[in-house]
């Protein structure tokens, strides 16, 4: 295996490679700066950009691009109090807060070197556990595929906070738009209208702009907030105070971000709520917490980037993408021909290990040019949200077309940008349709042959013990957060306020 | 019924209430037709198989039990509806050196389009005006004239500088798209 490893790290570190993911990093820190638009939107945005590269460059580039909009977010989150993202949310409670004390440069430098530190930490702990996860996975049959997918997506709609109603309701929706084309095993057109282009399916990365980039510059479009109040950035490099107190959060927010990443639907959001929760329990002064806390920027930041880490396990070996980035990444490995999966690291090793080794490059991008290089992408946010808006739809609607040359895909991103908007409106979360699109693909072929090799007896679910597992877990990951919070609702008389909410 | 004579805020109230009811039960309606095309397409065949149908059905009776309990809660409670904390979307910035930008651009603007809805619309119906128009003007004439358009007719911005900022858009668009990537964009139809 050392060896594998050591052609990965020749094959990703190439001055090709090495330039695309600086580009990669900085196009994708571009568009997380941008409030509302994440790294999926970000990822699917620029995917049109790599397709005429080598697939591992194009993967390479890709990861820069979801490394640099974590960071673009956080930047958003401490300049201006609009986090980039939701996974950025968090750090907007301290991190603005320093940042109107006069020490932004302070609180981005912190931003950086946690994310970095926490990156670098955990690719070891990936390249440990995607061979264990992959030799694991190997005993997956139908059954354990299907049973596997209806986890990752009752944990989305148990884990990721807010209604899991209208979550499952999104799910649900997600895997009726998975069923649209020809049916696998009968080869019946479903859903199709008549149209000839809706054979094939849904496009997914047509489907990502439409719902997350077109819908989100929709709803922004008439509400945005300029950043006329712009922090000042003055010295980037934090004073050894602030990292002696980071150094603690850092390595707990690394470890426990790597693992609530790789659970499918938590994500880097929950890791970094979570983190701040953990730092501000364990902490001895709580009430600087919310005031400017090194900590509450620290301990969030790395759980942040290395969830990113996390989450690339369950898609490497089992397929499975566990938010709706991997989802967009798991569309760009399918259009480069790659099927990841339990035999993706034996298969194609060279893809595999050249991709993580590139991670190291990416977080050394985000160090040595994303800090220096924080005041002058601060600027970008003084620039009038009314030139970028239009710019955003045009990119989008081009980007849609140049994915597959298919002028039908700007059709699809419009129709959903339409129906992400309305959703939006109504209050439904997007990501669980994007799962359940791409989760649906992979579940019903899993289900067709499930019901053929048992003859029907669907029971055969709960023979078996991977699959039993699975189901169960799925009953308890929505089961329980439910239960909890009627717990919780009956001894709270009074909504607590968010500090108080992440403390649980 | 209630509504004949009824106290104009118990009219209003009403009205509200069935605006926040009403996606749901779009939502739980396209549950249902998709249930009912997939009882055409079929469950299960007579040897306990799986057919087309079972898989959509499941997921549009999940749909319809979800959106229709949302669709309840919307018409049974007070506080619902609308965009909520912890739906997925980022928190709402608390002010403090923020200030709020107009609707419109520099100029002003039209006073129906400040309304965010009519504009986040507009945004929509340019994506499509691009796309409609993209099959006779081909694509990147038809993205300068929706950004040319969105730029002095909806942010009021100078002719003068909308053009410079679309033709330099669209100058880079070609670069990455059609030079870089060899992206074949659908060319000018017109008088061919």
């Amino acid at each position: 295996m050392l060896e594998l490893i050591q052609q990965g790290f020749a094959d990703a570190f190439t001055l090709t490679n090495i330039g695309f993911v600086l580009l990669g990093v900085l196009l994708g820190t571009v568009i997380g700066l941008l409030p509302g638009l994440g790294s999926a939107t970000g990822v699917a945005i620029l995917l049109p950009v790599t397709l005429s590269q080598e697939p591992l460059t194009a993967l390479i580039m890709l990861a820069g691009i979801y490394y640099g909009s974590q960071f673009g977010a956080s930047i958003t989150a401490i300049l201006i109090n609009t986090p980039g993202d939701a996974a950025s949310a968090v750090v907007t409670l301290d991190g603005y807060t320093l940042a109107r004390r006069g020490r932004a440069g302070a609180a981005i430098g912190i931003s950086a070197i946690s994310s970095f530190a926490a990156g670098t930490l955990t690719i070891p702990l990936l390249m440990i556990f995607l061979p264990f996860l992959s030799s694991f996975a190997l005993r997956f049959g139908a059954p354990e595929q299907f049973a596997l997918a209806l986890f990752a997506l009752a944990a989305v709609a148990g884990l990721a906070g807010g209604h899991p109603a209208r979550s499952l309701a999104m799910t649900a929706l997600g895997l009726i738009f998975a069923t649209v084309g020809l049916d696998p095993a009968s080869g019946l057109q479903r859903f199709t209208f008549n149209i000839a282009d809706l054979a094939v399916g849904l496009d997914l990365v047509a489907v990502i702009i439409g719902l997350f980039a077109l819908s989100e510059v929709a709803a922004q479009a008439g509400q945005v907030r300029a950043a006329s109040g712009l922090a000042r950035i003055h010295g980037l490099w934090p004073v050894r105070q602030d990292l002696r107190a980071a150094a603690g959060p850092i390595g707990r927010g690394a470890v426990l971000g790597f693992f609530v990443g790789a659970l499918p639907g938590a994500g880097a959001t929950v890791a970094s709520f979570m983190s701040y929760g953990m730092e501000r329990r364990i902490s001895r002064t709580k009430e600087r917490f919310g005031k400017g806390a090194i900590e509450g920027i620290a301990g969030p930041e790395a759980a942040n980037n290395s969830a990113v880490n996390g989450a690339f396990a369950p898609l490497l070996t089992l397929g499975v993408p566990g938010s709706a980035t991997t989802a967009v990444l798991l569309g760009a490995f399918l259009i480069f021909g790659i099927t990841p999966g339990p035999l993706f690291m034996t298969d194609r090793p060279e893809i595999a290990w050249g991709l993580i080794a590139s991670f190291y490059l990416g977080n050394i991008a985000l160090l040595v040019l994303n800090l220096p290089m924080a005041p002058v992408f601060a600027q970008i946010l003084r620039i009038p949200y009314y030139y970028l808006y239009p710019l955003i739809v045009a990119i989008g609607v081009l980007g849609a077309y140049a994915t597959a040359n298919n002028p039908f895909h700007m059709w699809t991103t419009v129709a959903f940008g339409l129906v992400g908007y309305g959703l939006l409106k109504a209050g439904y979360p997007l990501m669980p349709v994007i799962l359940g699109l791409v989760l649906g693909q992979i579940m019903e072929p899993a289900l067709t042959r499930t019901s053929q090799m048992s003859g029907g007896n669907l029971l055969i679910f709960l023979e078996r013990p991977i699959s039993a597992a699975f189901i169960v877990a799925s009953v308890l990951v929505l089961v329980v957060p439910w239960l909890w919070g009627m717990a919780r609702r009956s001894r709270v008389a009074t909504p607590p306020d968010l500090v108080k909410t992440l403390d649980e | 019924m209630h509504s004949v004579g009824a106290p104009p805020q118990f009219r209003h109230r009403v009205v509200r209430r069935c605006v926040l009811v009403l996606p749901h039960l779009l939502l739980a309606a396209a549950g249902t037709v998709v249930l009912l095309v997939s009882l055409d397409y079929g469950w299960f065949a007579p040897g306990g198989r799986t057919q087309p149908g079972l898989f959509p059905g499941i997921a549009a009776v999940l749909l319809i039990a979800c959106a229709g309990s949302e669709a309840v809660r919307a018409g049974v409670t007070r506080r619902q509806g609308g965009l909520q904390a912890g739906d997925g979307r980022p928190a709402e910035p608390r002010g403090e050196g923020i200030q709020e930008r107009r609707l419109t651009g520099p100029g002003g603007g039209i006073a129906l389009l400040q309304t965010p809805a009519a504009k986040s619309l507009a945004v929509l119906g340019v994506a499509a005006v691009i796309v409609l128009l993209s099959g006779v003007l081909g694509l990147l004439l038809s993205i300068a004239i929706a950004l040319l358009g969105l730029l002095v007719g909806f942010e009021r911005v100078s002719l003068l500088r909308a053009a410079v900022v679309t033709a330099l858009a669209v100058l880079a668009m070609w670069l990455v798209f059609d030079y870089a990537l060899n992206v074949p964009l659908p060319p000018l139809q017109l008088g061919r």
